[in-house]
């Protein structure tokens, strides 16, 4: 596609394959995952708040490989004169150009796009947009690397959570976000790129702990009943677990803040 | 002003009373945020012919850079650059392409710079501002005209198969001065470039790597952006920041290269500038330019 606002290179280029036999071939282990982790572990989460300075609540989260960046903006006017009662949340999701396997283009794509409609159903029901009439909450997120893109999603959902509570937006809970893969009837919890090539199906949950509700669920895959529903209550102590974090990153913030005043 | 004297011993008083911030609500009389949104470049004007910044930097000084590189493991090269609280990131991955029949050897190197709406209110989502745009064309001017890299390195077959270095920098952070930090963190991430030996194959047209990725670019200079502005066709300003970004008169960038050299300038209109400034200008770019080189040596001897 033709991008005349940008330096275009060559119209068009490939990923080169890989040399035969130099790719050491993947084969999943549930009890030897190749990161070490146990199948019912999360990656060691990283996260931190206030990294973009002009915005009104900003937070960063790293977890392994996966790198996210949020900015929140608003609650500000919406633009031209809607006016409606309640606020607008209004979620942007953008994968780097460098964040995956092949080169992004900065226009985007379908599954950012699905991915930003995903973002703002998962976090909506947490804010309490009906003490926002007339304004809008804008939610950037930029991932800066990416490793399996469920995990991706979630990260990114948790961070826009974090991100929105640093802003001091009105929420009813935080809420913290996990993926699963499904290997047949095993499931692995946050699995990786790699993972994912050779999954059956996937499941992102996106839940409040401490109110215990969902508020967006996305399956996909051939999945028993029962299946479905270990894996919910695994998602469910992930979360609780990532929630802790991120109260634990506010809480610093806020010591720091008083701290520094 | 007279803020020593307590307001209730004025107000006592029976006498002609200096103008006083707390006192005499008669005296109109601003805070200096107040001030400060109300005449913003006057506000300015005032730190400055005090020879100060109201960052409490001197005129000449310029914000800490810092830089780190290979954090994105996803890319060939990477690296991270900071001037004071701007933060960008530039990935560099490569691909395989056709050449262009004129210059068979040639490979491609596709520097753009992005300010995505995250990095601050001023930017919207969409295609990219005006700023972004003159700042991904001058590097790409840039990287051309100091033939930074030697084009047919990246051959692989001659007339089948090259390598394109997609360089994207992305800003995270935007607190002013977005083209130095692009800059240091492009060079940055390009000396970080490993690439793999790659094959080409006549059989089955198509080109296979090696996992290991070995062989870094051959980088011919070091080009190091310096920035600065001039408010009121006077004071120069180094490394201005976004504060003071709006009330310049003109900026001037140097493009200075590892020994000194100039490689590339860039006055984007604006007020004139004098001889004389222009050569303090460059003496200034000298220095900074020496000092950032120092710290790049250092963020790539840690890797």
């Amino acid at each position: 596609m033709a991008d005349r606002k940008r330096v275009t290179g060559p119209e068009k280029s490939v990923v080169p394959l890989l040399e035969p036999g130099s790719l050491s071939a993947f084969t999943f282990d549930p009890e030897k995952r190749k990161d070490g982790r146990n199948i019912d572990r999360i990656r060691p989460v990283f996260m931190k708040t206030g990294v973009v300075r002009q915005a009104n609540g900003s937070a960063y989260l790293e977890a392994g490989k996966l790198k996210v960046a949020c900015g929140v903006y608003g609650p500000r006017q919406t633009a031209r004169s809607k006016i409606s009662s309640r606020g607008i949340l209004n979620c942007d999701f953008k994968f780097s150009p460098f964040s995956g396997g092949r080169r992004r283009a900065y226009i985007k794509d379908s599954q950012e796009k699905e991915y930003s409609l995903v973002l703002r159903q998962a976090l909506a029901p947490a804010v309490r947009l009906d003490l926002l009439p007339k304004s809008t909450v804008d939610v950037f997120v930029q991932v800066l690397e990416s490793d399996g893109s469920a995990a991706c999603l979630a990260a990114a959902i948790t961070c826009a959570a974090l991100a929105l509570a640093d802003a001091g937006i009105e929420m009813l809970d935080a809420v913290a976000a996990c993926a699963v893969g499904y290997f047949d009837s095993t499931i692995c919890l946050d699995p990786t790129d790699e993972e994912e090539t050779y999954q059956s199906g996937s499941l992102v949950l996106s839940y409040m702990p401490s109110l215990n509700e969902v508020t967006h669920v996305i399956q996909s895959g051939e999945i028993g009943t029962t299946t479905t529903i270990k894996a919910l209550e695994l998602c469910v102590d992930a979360c609780a677990q990532i929630q802790s974090v991120m109260q634990q990153t506010l809480a610093a913030t806020i010591k720091e803040k008083i701290n520094g005043a | 002003m007279d803020d020593s004297t307590p307001a209730s011993v004025q107000n006592g008083m029976d006498v002609d009373t200096p103008p006083s911030v707390t006192s005499t609500p008669a005296v109109f009389s601003l805070d200096s945020e107040t001030f400060k949104k109300i005449h913003p470049t006057e506000y300015h004007r005032r730190f400055l012919s005090q020879g100060v910044r109201p960052d409490g930097r001197t005129l000449s000084r310029f914000r800490k850079a810092k830089i780190t590189v290979g954090a994105i493991t996803t890319a060939h090269g990477s690296a991270m650059a900071r001037l004071g609280e701007t933060t960008v990131v530039c990935g560099i991955k490569a691909e395989i392409t056709e050449p262009k029949t004129g210059a068979p050897r040639d490979g491609f190197i596709v520097p753009n710079f992005d300010l995505p709406p995250l990095c601050s209110p001023q930017f919207k989502p969409g295609p990219p501002s005006e700023l972004s745009q003159s700042i991904s064309e001058y590097i790409n001017r840039v990287l051309e005209s100091s033939k930074l890299l030697n084009l047919s390195d990246l051959c692989i077959e001659e007339g089948r198969a090259v390598w394109v270095l997609y360089a994207d920098i992305v800003c995270l952070n935007y607190e002013g001065n977005a083209m130095d930090a692009a800059m240091l963190a492009l060079v940055a991430a390009l000396k970080h470039v490993r690439l793999p030996t790659a094959t080409f194959y006549e059989a089955d047209n198509a080109v296979r790597v090696k996992e290991q990725r070995t062989i870094p670019l051959k980088l011919s200079r070091t080009p190091i952006s310096v920035t600065f502005g001039v408010f009121d066709g006077q004071f120069i300003l180094a490394d201005p920041d976004i504060e003071e970004e709006p009330h310049l008169s003109s900026q001037l960038t140097v493009i200075i290269e590892q020994n000194g050299g100039l490689c590339g300038m860039l006055k984007p209109g604006g007020s004139a500038l004098g001889q004389e400034t222009l050569t303090s200008c460059l003496e200034a770019a000298r220095t900074r330019a020496t000092h950032i080189l120092g710290i790049l040596e250092g963020a790539l001897a840690e890797r």
